[in-house]
């Protein structure tokens, strides 16, 4: 987090400017994304099969 | 020789001049595409809106968001272009230190009489005016269509309009004067940075709509004796969830006109895209980040509600939650911000629900709550980023986002409140209860939305 460059001035930016840029962060947020997806797949498709299961039942 | 070196100057000259022409054209036509794309975003509320009612209601919800455009418009002519300029520093109408804001300003530049009429229609040597106080009256339509939804079935026409020009005239301008502007009091004190609006319109006219639907009241049969809640659902779910479709198409437009487009007199730079704020930016920023919002917002919402109106609500609300930052957030960052959205959607409406507010469509929640929800993120995630394009800029900060988003909330509460409070006094808010219960089409509207009616569908799953 925080301004990515050195001096607090637009001015002196020419390249990346997004939150966490230069760091490690935009690798955890990609993970953290990435997790979050699948997790979210996953708990869907349990809830999915409980409903699927009520009417076979 | 000299000939030589005198011709080429020529060239020159004239090869800038055709280039600034170029330049200038296409910064016109740019705007002016806006506009049609955010006339989407109306189209859009009037389809969610209408099959937001049920049949009996279907038209009158209809002449209701179709007159709000068509009474909003000419009143942001005559008034909120210039309430934007004239306000920026505060109720004290000075000059900013940009020196394009207060009362001297504004009267040279947005009154439809006098000197400043030259700007207020059509004028060969002004290719800027016209198209930004179009984006701009675009702007404020979408505010007055933010709050149709919520008020729903049960508000009578006129008393409606009255609200629409207000909040799209004014109450939201002045927040937008405050926090949207290089001389806004926001921005130069508290570094507040709201790229797309989250507050300013969003959360604006969601608290307005909030304020409206206190004095205005439930829906007869909405609450039952005990406080619990009936659902009384709309009668045309897939017209609501491509209306939603629509207003996301047309956000695209909404948010690309928050551009500032560079190489003109009026643009902060001589080569590069910038926000409202003058800080750097370009189309890009925003392609990787409404994706990544409508994305997060859909999936947070469908964790935790299968039904297709949130879901479709879920995309809108990714996208005002980071609405604020789209020109500096990481697209997965992104991503994550909208999902909490998402997620929050369904709470949030379900406790308004338990306060015994009936907001038909969640307006309150999608761009009230999540309005504020995204200011505030931004301001956890965008501490230190300077919030103006000049040295020693005021830096964005939680307190600073928060600030923001509490007086924008206030801008859309208070005036909402009061204005429906006098209203009702007056007989002009509420619907009599035998119109409500008949319905508003049979009673008002000389036209049937569906002679054939409509089949059945199949029953809801649990």
């Amino acid at each position: 987090m925080g301004f990515p460059y050195d001096k607090l001035d637009w001015s002196v930016v020419d390249g990346a400017m997004f939150m966490g840029a230069g760091s490690t962060l935009t690798f955890f947020y990609t993970l953290i994304a990435i997790i979050i997806c699948i997790a979210f797949l996953l708990y869907g498709q349990m809830i999915e099969s409980d409903k699927y299961d009520k009417v076979t039942k | 020789m000299e000939e030589k070196i005198a011709e080429l100057t020529a060239q020159i000259a004239q090869l800038e001049a055709s280039s600034q022409v170029t330049n200038t054209m296409f910064a016109e036509a740019y705007y002016y595409l806006t506009i049609p794309l955010m006339i989407l975003i109306h189209a859009g509320f009037l389809a969610y809106e209408m099959g937001a009612t049920r049949m009996k209601n279907v038209l009158s919800s209809g002449v209701k968001n179709i007159l709000a455009f068509a009474f909003v418009i000419p009143a942001f002519y005559f008034v909120g272009w210039w309430v934007y300029w004239a306000f920026p520093t505060g109720i004290n109408f000075a000059a900013g230190p940009m020196g394009i804001s207060g009362w001297e300003y504004a009267s040279g530049i947005a009154w439809g009489w006098g000197e400043s009429a030259q700007y207020m229609g059509p004028n060969i040597a002004d290719n800027a005016s016209g198209v930004f106080w179009g984006a701009f009256a675009l702007f404020a339509a979408t505010t007055a269509s933010i709050m149709s939804g919520s008020v729903i079935e049960r508000i009578q026409t006129v008393g409606f309009v009255i609200l629409a020009i207000v909040l799209g005239a004014f109450a939201w301008v002045v927040a937008a004067a405050w926090g949207w502007h290089a001389d806004g009091w926001l921005v130069t004190q508290f570094g507040m940075h709201d790229f797309g609006a989250a507050g300013v319109v969003h959360a604006v006219a969601g608290f307005f709509a909030l304020g409206v639907l206190i004095n205005l009241g439930p829906r007869i049969g909405k609450f039952n004796a005990d406080g619990s809640a009936n659902d009384l659902s709309g009668h045309n779910l897939p017209f609501t969830a491509t209306g939603l479709m629509l207003i996301i198409v047309g956000f695209w437009g909404f948010l690309m006109a928050c551009m500032i487009l560079p190489g003109e007199g009026w643009s902060w730079t001589a080569n590069t895209g910038t926000t409202i704020y003058g800080t750097p930016m370009n189309l890009s920023a925003l392609s990787f980040n409404i994706l990544m919002g409508i994305c997060g917002g859909v999936i947070g919402a469908w964790l935790l509600n299968r039904d297709p109106f949130w879901m479709m609500s879920g995309a809108l609300a990714g996208i005002i939650s980071v609405a604020s930052g789209l020109d500096v957030y990481f697209p997965a960052l992104a991503l994550i911000v909208a999902i909490g959205a998402g997620l929050l959607l369904r709470p949030a409406a379900r406790m308004l629900e338990a306060f015994g507010i009936d907001d038909a469509v969640g307006a309150v929640t999608v761009h009230g709550t999540i309005g504020v929800y995204g200011m505030v993120v931004f301001g956890v995630f965008a501490t230190g980023y300077p919030a103006l394009f000049i040295e020693n800029a005021p830096t964005v900060s939680i307190l600073g986002q928060l600030v923001g988003a509490i007086v924008c909330s206030l801008c859309g509460f208070v005036p909402g409140y009061l204005l429906s409070l006098g209203l009702g006094g007056l007989g002009m808010l509420r619907t009599p209860e035998a119109a409500e219960i008949a319905g508003l089409d049979p009673t008002k509207v000389p036209a049937q939305a569906y002679p054939e009616g409509i089949p059945a569908s199949a029953q809801p799953a649990e």
